[in-house]
C-alpha cells in the first residue's frame, strides 16, 4: 500500500510539473529595407537594418533595430545604376540621427520602373522593383474655362485622370497671386464650407483610388461659393493692388505603397470584416517596402484683365 | 398502445407508390411502444428480440418499434434496455399484433451502465459513425462544477475540444461551425453558456445523445462534420413529481406533472449563482451570469404521447467591470412544436415546426475603445420524416424532408470607425432524403440519397450527396462496417479559426462569389465483443474537403475577398475499449487523426488539428447508493505559429506628407510557419463521486468532483506580447446536492 502511494505521489508530481516550453522559434536573420522615392526633388532615401532575434518571451525586451552600415544598395531605373552612399540623417526634430543610405542624382520621373537592390556581407542580398505613377491629365471643359465671365459666375469643374498604378490621391486647388509687394503667395480653395460664412471649411484630402478618372466641382452640388469666397477674401486681404496669376491644380498620386501604409495602419478598409493585420512586404528575400508616389502641379494662369472688387463684384 | 390507425388513406397512398402489399404476407409482424411502467415514458432505443429466432430490432428514439417477417407464433418477446429489466412477452400465430411493452426501471444507475456495454452490443449501433450516449453515461462522466451534455460527448472518441473554457468542439477534424446540433429534431445555433465553458443542456433533461461523426444518414444535412441529436426527457404521466439542486455554480429546479388525464408537462430551469466560480474557472475578471429553462408539453391527441410543445430559452450577461471595457450578451431561443406516431402498422411519422433564434451582442462601455457588435440568426424550420417498415425483418425505407430558412445578421464596426452590416445574403435550404435498409443473411445495406437546394446569392444550387453504410456480421458479435457520404454546408461563421475563444458566433450566409462547401467521408469500421464483458471497436475514416470558407489571410486591400475557397483533408484512427465486470466499468478511447487545410497554396494543421487523444472512463460501483467515476484525459499538444525574430516596423502613414526616413516604427514580431509549431501535451485527472441517500419522503444525492486532481499546468495559451503564459483549469474541487420528491 505504501509503494502504491509513493508511486502515486511522485507520478503526480512528475505529471504535474509545467512542461518547459518557449514560442519562440529558429532565428534567422534578414535584411529590412524601406525607400520611398518621390519626384518631388531633393535626394532619395533607402534605410537598411537588420531583423534581431528574440531574446525573451516579453517584448518588453527587445530592444529597437538600428540600422545597418556598410550595405551596398542602389537602385536601377532607365537602364542606369544608381549607388546610394551610407550616411547619418538628422530627424526633423533634430533629436536624432537616423542611418540611411542617400542618392542626390536619382531622377525620379513618371512610369518609371525602379528595381532597388541590397548587399550586405553577413545578411546577403534582397531585391524590390516598384513603378512610378505616370502623370496626372487635367482637363478643363471650355466652358467652364478661365474666362472672366465663368470665373465668378459658374462652378468650376474639371476632370483629373489618374495613372493606373494609383492607389490612394489628393486633388487641390489653389489660387496663386501676387500681393501688393510682390510676393507670389497660394491660398488653397475649400471644397465646400458648412455654413455661408464659412467658419468651418472643408479641404479635399486623401481618398483611396476606385477609379481612374475624377469629375471636380467647386462648388459640389448644392455646397457653397467656395471659389468665390476665396477670391473675396483675397482681394479683402490684400486690396486694393492683388494681381490674381495662377489657378494650380496639385495632384498627389501614392502607388502600392498605399496597400502597405493600408495594412500597416489598421486596415482602412471601410467595408471589411478584418481586424487584424495580414503580413505584407515587396522586399523580395527580406522586409519593408519600397514605394513611391508623385507631386504633380497643373497650372493655368489667369485673364490677364482679372480683377476683382470684393466691394462691388 | 398505438392503436389508432389514422391516415389509412396516407399510407394506402404510400403503398401504392412503393407497391408494397404487406397483407399477403402469412408471417407475424409486431409493432408497438415501450414505455416506463410507471411514468409512461417512451423508452428510446430498446432492443426487441424474438426469443429462439434470430431476429431482433431496436426502439427508435420516441420509443416505437416494427418487426416484421416472424415466422408464426407462438413466440416469445424479449425487451431489454439501459436501465429497466428485461421484460418477457408471448405471442402467437401470423399476421401483425401489437404491443404494449412497459418496463420496470432498476433502481441503481451504475448497474445499469455496467448493462449498457454488454447488452448493446448484440444488436450493433444501426450507422457507422454514430455514437450513442444515454442518460446515465452523460451523468456519470466527471465535468468542472456542473453537469453538462456536451462536455460528457468531448469523451467519446474523435471529439476534441482546445481548452477547458470552452466547449465548442471539433469532430474529426471538422471546424467548430460544422456541427448541426438538433434538439428533438429542431435546429439550435451556438447553445452555449459562459463563452462557451459548458452547454446550455442539462443531463438531468437529456434522455440520450446521438452523435453522428461521419457519414451520416440521409436524414441529416447542412454540417460538415458532425451531427448531434439529443432528445429530450418526456414529462410522467403518473404523478408530480420535484427536484432542486445546487452546485457551485448554479441552482436548477425541475417540476414534472399531469395537467389533464391527456396532457402532462416539465418545466427545468437553471441558473448562475455564484460569480466567483466562473472568475475562477475563467480566469476573467467579470461578473457572469446565465439562465437556461426547458419545458415541454405532451398531449396524447393522437396517440400517448403523440404531440408535444418544446420551449428551450437560455441566456447570457458578461458584465465589465470598469469603465473601459465591454458588456457581452447571449440568447437563445427555441419553440417548436411536434408530432409523432403510427400512422398505419407499418409506417411511423414524425414531423415538426419550430423557430429557433440566437443573437449575441457586444455593448461597450462609456469610454471604452472597443467597438458594438451583435449578430444574430432567426431561422424558422419544418421536418417531415417517416419510415415505412418493409415486409422484411429489419427493412424499412425511410423518407421526408426538411426547409429551414435563417436570416442572419452581423452588425459590426470596420477598421475605419464604419458601422457596417454584413449583407451576404442568407440561405434558405430545402433538403429531402429517402433511404432504404435492407437485410441480406447477415448484410445489412444502407443506401439513401440527400438532396439539398439551396437558394443564396440570388441562385439556386442543388446538391446530390449519395450516403451508404454496409455492415457485415462476421461472427459472433462481431461486424464489419464500410460507409461513405457526401455533405454539403451553406451557412458559415464569420469567425477567425485562429480565436482563442470565439465569443461571437456570427453565423452568415455563404459569402459572394463562394460555392457550398462539401465533404466525403469515408469510414471503416470492425466491432464486436470478446465473452461477456470485454467490448471493442475500431474504426479509421478519410474525409476530403472542398469548397471550404476560409478567413483570406492575404487580404490586402477592400476589393480583396474577406473570405476564399480552400479545401482540406482529414484522416484517423479511433479504438475503444470497454471492461465491464461488477462492479467496475472501464473504458477507453483512443484517436488518432491528422488534418490538413489548404488556403492559398499553403498547407498547415487547424488549431484544433490534435494527434493523439486519450481518455480513460472507470466507474466504481462502492455500494448500491455511492459510486466513484474517475476520467483521465490526454491530448498532444495543439499547433501553434512560433515568433522567429522581431524588427521595427514603419507605418509610412502619409508617405506624401511625413518623410519616412523620420518613421520610428514600431517592434513587429515575425512569425514563422502558420502552425508548425506544438503545444506540451495536455493531461488531467478528474474523479467524482455520487451517493444517494432518502430523507423522509425526499430522494436525494450527494455528489462532488475532484477536477485536475494532480493540478497538472495545461497551457491554454500564451500572450505574444508579453510572454505571459496563461493555464487552463487548476486543481478544482466542487460539490453539489439535489433533492427530488
Amino acid at each position: 500500500m505504501n509503494n502504491l502511494l509513493r508511486i502515486i505521489a511522485i507520478s503526480s508530481l512528475v505529471s504535474s510539473c509545467e512542461n518547459p516550453f518557449s514560442p519562440i522559434g529558429e532565428y534567422t536573420p534578414r535584411l529590412i529595407v524601406y525607400s520611398v522615392i518621390s519626384n518631388t526633388g531633393g535626394p532619395q532615401f533607402v534605410r537598411v537594418s537588420s531583423t534581431y532575434g528574440p531574446v525573451g518571451l516579453s517584448q518588453d525586451q527587445q530592444v529597437p533595430d538600428t540600422g545597418l552600415a556598410g550595405a551596398d544598395v542602389r537602385i536601377i531605373a532607365g537602364g542606369t545604376t544608381y549607388v546610394f552612399r551610407d550616411s547619418l540623417l538628422q530627424s526633423e526634430d533634430a533629436g536624432s540621427w537616423v542611418n540611411a543610405y542617400v542618392c542626390d542624382s536619382l531622377p525620379v520621373v513618371h512610369g518609371m520602373q525602379c528595381v532597388l537592390e541590397v548587399r550586405d556581407d553577413s545578411l546577403g542580398f534582397v531585391r524590390s522593383t516598384t513603378t512610378i505613377p505616370t502623370a496626372p491629365v487635367v482637363v478643363i471643359p471650355r466652358e467652364t474655362g478661365l474666362t472672366l465671365d465663368n470665373l465668378m459666375n459658374r462652378p468650376l469643374k474639371f476632370s483629373v485622370g489618374l495613372s493606373t498604378m494609383t492607389r490612394r490621391h489628393q486633388i487641390r486647388l489653389f489660387i496663386e497671386f501676387e500681393t501688393p509687394d510682390s510676393v507670389l503667395r497660394r491660398w488653397e480653395v475649400p471644397l465646400d464650407a458648412t455654413d455661408s460664412s464659412f467658419s468651418v471649411a472643408t479641404y479635399p484630402g486623401f481618398e483611396l483610388t476606385d477609379r481612374f478618372v475624377y469629375e471636380i466641382v467647386y462648388p459640389p452640388p448644392s455646397g457653397k461659393a467656395t471659389y468665390h469666397w476665396i477670391v473675396d477674401k483675397i482681394a479683402k486681404r490684400y486690396t486694393p493692388a492683388v494681381k490674381f496669376r495662377n489657378m494650380v491644380i496639385e495632384v498627389i498620386q501614392i502607388g502600392d505603397l498605399e496597400r502597405y501604409s493600408s495594412v500597416v495602419n489598421g486596415f482602412r478598409d471601410d467595408l471589411s470584416l478584418r481586424a487584424d493585420e495580414p503580413d505584407i512586404s515587396n522586399i523580395s528575400g527580406g522586409f519593408g517596402y519600397f514605394g513611391g508616389f508623385t507631386r504633380d502641379e497643373i497650372i493655368r494662369p489667369f485673364p490677364a484683365n482679372f480683377t476683382h472688387d470684393p466691394y462691388h463684384d | 398502445m398505438v392503436s389508432p390507425l389514422r391516415y389509412r388513406w396516407i399510407l394506402s397512398l404510400v403503398l401504392a407508390a412503393t407497391g408494397s402489399d404487406f397483407s399477403a404476407s402469412q408471417d407475424l409482424t409486431i409493432y408497438g411502444s415501450i414505455v416506463d411502467s410507471v411514468t409512461l415514458e417512451p423508452i428510446p432505443h430498446a432492443n426487441i428480440r424474438i426469443v429462439g429466432e434470430s431476429m431482433g430490432t431496436a426502439a427508435n428514439a420516441r420509443g416505437f418499434f416494427s418487426l416484421s417477417g416472424i415466422p408464426p407464433g407462438p413466440h416469445t418477446v424479449l425487451t431489454t434496455a439501459v436501465g429497466y429489466l428485461p421484460s418477457r412477452k408471448e405471442v402467437t400465430g401470423a399476421g401483425t399484433r401489437s404491443l404494449d411493452i412497459r418496463l420496470v426501471a432498476t433502481t441503481v444507475e451504475l448497474g445499469e451502465v455496467v448493462i449498457t456495454g454488454k447488452r448493446t452490443a448484440h444488436i450493433p449501433l444501426p450507422v457507422t459513425g454514430l455514437r450513442r450516449l444515454e442518460q446515465s453515461q452523460l451523468r456519470a462522466v466527471p465535468v468542472p462544477v456542473q453537469k453538462d451534455v456536451i462536455r460528457s460527448l468531448l469523451t467519446l472518441p474523435g471529439i476534441v475540444s482546445t481548452s477547458d473554457v470552452n466547449s465548442r468542439f471539433y469532430v474529426r477534424g471538422g471546424a467548430g461551425d460544422q456541427n448541426l446540433i438538433l434538439l428533438n429534431g429542431m435546429r439550435l445555433y451556438s447553445p452555449f453558456h459562459a463563452l462557451g465553458m459548458y452547454s446550455i443542456f442539462d443531463p438531468d433533461v437529456i434522455r440520450s445523445v446521438d452523435v453522428y461523426t461521419g457519414a451520416f444518414p440521409a436524414g441529416f444535412g447542412g454540417r460538415l462534420s458532425s451531427v448531434v441529436s439529443l432528445e429530450t426527457i418526456d414529462p410522467r404521466a403518473d404523478r408530480t413529481s420535484a427536484g432542486a439542486e445546487v452546485n457551485l455554480l448554479s441552482s436548477r429546479v425541475q417540476i414534472n406533472t399531469p395537467i389533464s388525464p391527456s396532457s402532462r408537462m416539465f418545466v427545468h430551469a437553471r441558473h448562475s449563482m455564484f460569480p466567483d466560480t466562473f472568475r475562477r474557472l475563467s480566469g476573467f475578471d467579470r461578473t457572469f451570469s446565465f439562465y437556461d429553462v426547458l419545458a415541454k408539453v405532451n398531449t396524447d391527441i393522437l396517440g400517448p404521447n403523440s404531440v408535444s410543445a418544446l420551449l428551450c430559452l437560455s441566456g447570457d450577461d458578461l458584465r465589465s467591470q470598469e469603465s473601459t471595457g465591454a458588456s457581452y450578451r447571449w440568447r437563445n431561443q427555441l419553440i417548436g412544436l411536434s408530432s409523432h406516431g403510427l400512422i398505419a402498422n407499418r409506417a411511423y411519422l414524425m414531423a415538426s415546426i419550430y423557430v429557433s433564434r440566437y443573437s449575441a451582442e457586444r455593448v461597450p462601455d462609456p469610454y471604452s475603445i472597443v467597438t458594438p457588435t451583435s449578430t444574430g440568426v432567426v431561422q424558422p424550420g419544418i421536418r417531415v420524416d417517416a419510415t415505412l417498415y418493409m415486409p422484411r425483418p429489419n427493412d424499412f425505407l425511410n423518407f421526408g424532408m426538411e426547409f429551414v430558412v435563417p436570416e442572419t445578421s452581423y452588425d459590426f464596426v470596420s477598421g475605419t470607425g464604419l458601422k457596417r452590416n454584413y449583407e451576404e445574403e442568407s440561405p434558405s435550404e430545402l433538403s429531402g432524403w429517402i433511404r432504404s435498409h435492407s437485410e441480406f443473411g447477415g448484410t445489412q445495406v444502407e443506401a439513401g440519397i440527400h438532396l439539398q437546394f439551396v437558394n443564396i446569392q440570388r441562385m439556386g444550387w442543388w446538391g446530390v450527396e449519395p450516403r451508404l453504410n454496409v455492415s457485415q456480421n462476421l461472427w459472433s458479435d462481431w461486424n464489419a462496417r464500410l460507409a461513405f457520404g457526401r455533405i454539403s454546408q451553406s451557412m458559415v461563421t464569420a469567425n477567425n479559426e485562429d480565436d482563442l475563444i470565439p465569443v461571437f458566433d456570427a453565423w452568415i450566409g455563404l459569402p459572394k462569389g463562394l460555392k457550398p462547401e462539401f465533404a466525403d467521408h469515408y469510414i471503416a469500421a470492425l466491432d464486436g465483443s470478446i465473452g461477456d464483458g470485454l467490448s471493442l471497436g475500431f474504426q479509421v475514416y478519410r474525409k476530403q474537403y472542398k469548397n471550404l470558407v476560409l478567413y483570406n489571410r492575404e487580404k490586402i486591400v477592400r476589393t480583396d475577398p474577406d473570405f476564399l475557397s480552400g479545401g482540406g483533408k482529414s484522416s484517423g484512427f479511433e479504438s475503444t475499449i470497454r471492461f465491464s465486470l461488477e462492479p467496475v466499468d472501464l473504458s477507453c478511447a483512443y484517436t488518432f487523426s491528422r488534418t490538413e487545410v489548404s488556403s492559398q497554396g499553403l498547407n498547415y494543421p487547424p488549431r484544433y488539428d490534435i494527434r493523439h487523444v486519450i481518455n480513460v472512463l472507470a466507474q466504481f460501483r462502492v455500494s448500491a447508493s455511492f459510486d466513484i467515476t474517475a476520467l483521465w484525459g490526454f491530448k498532444s499538444g495543439a499547433p501553434f505559429t512560433q515568433t522567429v525574430g522581431y524588427y521595427s516596423r514603419l507605418l509610412l502613414s502619409n508617405p506624401a506628407l511625413d518623410p519616412f526616413h523620420d518613421d520610428p516604427g514600431s517592434l513587429y514580431a515575425i512569425l514563422g510557419l502558420k502552425n508548425a509549431a506544438r503545444l506540451p501535451s495536455y493531461h488531467r485527472l478528474d474523479i467524482s463521486a455520487r451517493y444517494r441517500f432518502a430523507l423522509h419522503s425526499l430522494s436525494a444525492e450527494l455528489g462532488g468532483s475532484l477536477v485536475n486532481v494532480y493540478n497538472r499546468k495545461n497551457i491554454f495559451y500564451f500572450e505574444r506580447k508579453t510572454g505571459r503564459r496563461y493555464n487552463m483549469l487548476p486543481f478544482f474541487p466542487s460539490m453539489y446536492v439535489s433533492v427530488s420528491i
